[in-house]
């Protein structure tokens, strides 16, 4: 039995081979009261792309999230999921979207054979076949109520929900929080499998897990996008630089505002380039900043260390602007 | 359509448990209903009270069941599963819909049909109570619940809800009641305001049209806030209407009895008449006086006969002082020609019978009578365990295996229209082996019963409605003796005669030098 909806206008999604976003958002903005949880976010998202929102607890991801998937509404700003307006995705439109949350509460009633025999009609899209494959790769009994699962299991079996019938696009909130690394990595390895023919936006608090298959990674911090780019291009941009000065020489009044965390300590300088573009001209800024400079060493940073630097340095800048601001 | 039916299935499937619960609990019903008139060892005012609480429990099923039901696809928070599956809202709305029609209402039909047949009416009954029926258990319970649970995400916070819901119908009864002496109440010590059933009916399609446009809303928008504040909003414009009702009796009288100009009204006297047997009375209490009024009532002619429905007392003193009452029912039977007037009983504050009861006053009596005349006349036989009276009900004189001196009827969905009825008395073992009396001996059971006017609307919530006739025994001078003693037995013929409303008018009476009662030590 199918029943899902006849598609409406709005449900007509461009191809995956469309070059329209399969997210975009402008300045989209959510208050609650006077706290603004997320302000003038403007992101893209590309066709076939793995997107990774991250950002520490609490800095806007399951806010952005839900503002996408219609869960909320915006206090100002427009989304834009797969061509269609986000408040109107609801109904049909839900057909090429699938959304799996850590805190989504499912009908843990049922078996996962009820379950997916529930969710099955809802998709012309469901593929019987796919559906079978997850369920042999992820090893989960069907005679099992949800309820009766653990924790990865439970994820195991939305995962399958979400999969079965081959979304264009798949929204992904903290899907791996307090998994274990087995787990972790059958559910990314199933996610693998689909990339090309679904774009994937998952948000994480743990880079570590994300680094080794996203391609593109937007930073939220306290509900500001701090950038939104490739990885690669993130990783070319970023360097840990340390060389030698002479110990006497006077520092410099003004620094380049792309060097982040820089620190001195006797004859060592050491500072993040956020801007790194060839290796010789790095260095002949060095040089002309510090005609004392040694050669100085270009080493690449880990998206954890990135993170981590950028997080540091904005608070310390909001630290800096309140206490100006206090002052 | 698909969708509609599989969700449907799903909870089905998913809350057999609480569907079971509701089954029983109106299956018990269904089984206990017919003591109302088969007699168990509970006196009736108790027995009534047991039915309601039975009716109770089914109501608390369906509460539970809604409650599951809507909860099972929350329309409150935002990490339900359904929400980010391509459910159409219209849908779920559909199909949570054609739940509550099948598990609730066909059920629900189902056994009030049964009860209907066991009281010995047709299973259909009156499409107009079934009507008045649903609409009142919908009104009054279904749709408020439905919306309810629709506006929350939890069990917990429904019934705080549903408790709140409560306590505010409360307050309105008590701020109606607040101000009964000088204001009109829906309650007021017995002596009920002329607050026409209708305007009772007209909150529950309030209830039931605003419990219904919240649920659409909150079904087509989920917007949790503005569900609630039209939720508040319809609840505070319903209680306010209600209470508005309650408090325009004047205009209801002014409608409903025009003052008569000729006519049998203009025939009918009234009498200021205090006897030893019927005495004025006063009664003092805290905060209010109770007076009775003794009147004589003369002026109705053969084959007719007046009902008093309302009555206004107003008094007026030589140095321009008023006070005038509300208009309050009065709950008497007709008086026909020849039989005793009752004392009608009024209520003022303590402070204005102190204010007027050392001055003479003018007292004015105004009331709003129903004029009736007989109409056609139907004699049944009494007969074991029941017997049915053309036009009428189906009437029994037995309660719990032995025949009495009273007659117990019931009718279908509402009253039983205004009847007097009337039987000869035999001696209480109805064996026929025992002498019966002498001519002049003969004591006649002669008792009103029914209501002279049935609201257009008579919402029931029972489709089958009992009316109990408890009369003394008259001797054939019209004296009334005691039914010790004395039975209605089988096989002896009963009258019953209709009468018809001819119209509704007022009657007045004007009492100068009137001297409020004092109490006595």
């Amino acid at each position: 039995m199918n029943i899902a909806p006849v598609p409406s206008p709005v449900s007509r999604f461009p191809s995956i081979a469309s070059t329209v976003p399969s997210i975009a958002t402008h300045a989209l903005t959510r208050k609650y009261g006077s706290h603004t949880a997320l302000e003038d976010v403007t992101l893209s998202v590309e066709p076939g792309s793995v997107y990774a929102l991250v950002g520490p607890n609490g800095a806007g991801k399951t806010t952005l999230i839900q503002l996408i998937m219609n869960l909320q509404a915006a206090t100002s700003g427009t989304a834009e999921v797969l061509g269609v307006p986000s408040r109107q995705i609801r109904g049909a439109a839900l057909n090429r979207i699938g959304y799996v949350s850590e805190s989504q509460e499912i009908p843990d009633w049922m078996t996962i054979e009820i379950f997916l025999n529930y969710l099955r009609p809802f998709y012309p899209t469901w593929d019987r076949a796919l559906e079978k494959q997850l369920l042999a790769d992820f090893g989960l009994p069907l005679d099992r109520k949800l309820k009766h699962l653990s924790r990865g299991m439970r994820m195991k079996a939305a995962f399958i929900g979400a999969l079965s019938y081959r979304p264009a696009l798949l929204v992904l909130d903290e899907p791996f929080s307090g998994l274990d690394p087995l787990v972790r990595d059958e559910l990314i390895q199933g996610l693998l499998d689909r990339i090309g023919e679904t774009t994937l936006f998952l948000s994480s608090h743990d880079l570590a897990e994300i680094e080794s298959f996203a391609s593109h990674v937007g930073y939220l911090e306290e509900g500001r996008l701090l950038f939104s780019e490739e990885m690669t291009t993130l990783s070319d941009r970023f360097r840990q630089i340390e060389f030698q000065v002479d110990p006497a020489s006077p520092l410099p009044p003004a620094l380049p505002g792309a060097w982040m965390e820089f620190e001195r300590s006797g004859s060592l300088v050491r500072f993040i380039h956020s801007q790194f573009g060839k290796e010789a001209e790095a260095r002949a800024q060095i040089e002309e900043i510090f005609p004392t400079a040694g050669v100085a060493e270009c080493a690449p940073m880990s998206l954890r260390s990135i993170f981590l630097a950028n997080a540091r340095t904005h608070r310390t800048q909001r630290g800096g602007l309140e206490s100006g601001g206090n002052a | 359509m698909n969708q509609i039916v599989h969700i449907f299935r799903k909870d089905t499937r998913r809350f057999w448990l609480e569907i079971l619960a509701s089954f029983t609990a109106l299956a018990i019903y269904v089984v206990h209903y017919p003591a109302r008139w088969n007699g168990v060892q509970y006196p009736l005012p108790y027995r009534q009270l047991d039915d309601n609480w039975m009716m109770g429990v089914v109501v608390v099923a369906w509460w539970l069941l809604i409650a599951r039901l809507i909860h099972a696809e929350s329309l409150v928070g935002v990490n339900h599963f359904w929400l980010t599956r391509p459910y159409e809202r219209k849908n779920l709305l559909a199909a949570k819909a054609l739940f509550v029609g099948v598990w609730i209402y066909v059920p629900f039909a189902i056994a009030q049909m049964l009860v209907l047949t066991e009281a010995g009416f047709s299973p259909l009954g009156r499409a107009s109570g079934w009507l008045s029926m649903l609409a009142l258990y919908s009104g009054v319970f279904i749709v408020p619940l439905i919306a309810i649970a629709a506006l929350t995400a939890s069990f917990a916070r429904m019934a705080l809800a549903v408790f709140g819901s409560y306590l505010a119908a409360i307050a309105c009864f008590w701020i109606a009641n607040r101000s009964e002496v000088h204001a009109v109440s829906v309650y007021s010590h017995g002596y009920g305001t002329m607050v026409p059933y209708s305007h009772f009916f007209v909150v529950v399609m309030f209830a039931f049209v605003g419990g219904a446009a919240v649920v659409l809303l909150q079904y087509a928008t989920r917007r949790v806030w503005l569900s609630r504040m039209l939720a508040v909003g319809l609840a505070v414009l319903g209680a306010g209407g209600a209470l508005a009702l309650s408090r325009m009796p004047q205009r209801e009288v002014d409608r409903q009895y025009p003052a008569a100009s000729s006519g049998v009204a203009g025939e009918l006297q009234l009498a200021f008449a205090p006897k030893p047997s019927n005495p004025l009375m006063v009664g003092v209490w805290p905060n209010n006086v109770f007076i009775t009024f003794p009147i004589d009532l003369s002026g109705v002619p053969e084959g007719a006969a007046v009902e008093v429905d309302n009555m206004q007392f107003s008094m007026d003193t030589a140095d321009g002082q008023h006070w005038t009452s509300p208009w309050r029912q009065l709950n008497t039977t007709p008086f026909l020609p020849g039989t005793h007037a009752p004392s009608l009983p009024f209520i003022l504050s303590r402070k204005d019978y102190e204010r007027l009861k050392s001055v003479p006053v003018t007292l004015h009596v105004a009331l709003a009578v129903t004029e009736l005349r007989a109409g056609s006349a139907t004699t049944a036989t009494i007969a074991n365990p029941n017997f049915p009276v053309s036009g009428f009900g189906v009437c029994s004189t037995q309660w719990e295996e032995q025949s009495q001196n009273f007659l117990l009827c019931r009718s279908e969905f509402g009253e039983l229209p205004l009847t007097y009825v009337t039987a000869a008395f035999s001696n209480n073992s109805c064996s026929g082996l025992q002498p019966q009396p002498q001519p002049a001996d003969m004591r006649t059971f002669a008792e009103w019963m029914g209501k002279a006017y049935a609201d257009p609307i008579d919402a029931s919530s029972d489709p089958v409605r009992l009316t109990f006739a408890d009369s003394g025994a008259y001797d054939n001078r019209g004296h009334l003796h005691g039914t010790r003693g004395l039975a209605l037995c089988p096989g002896t013929p009963a009258q019953f005669t209709h009468y018809d409303v001819v119209r509704r008018t007022r009657a007045y009476l004007t009492v100068p030098n009137f001297q409020l009662p004092l109490p006595e030590n």
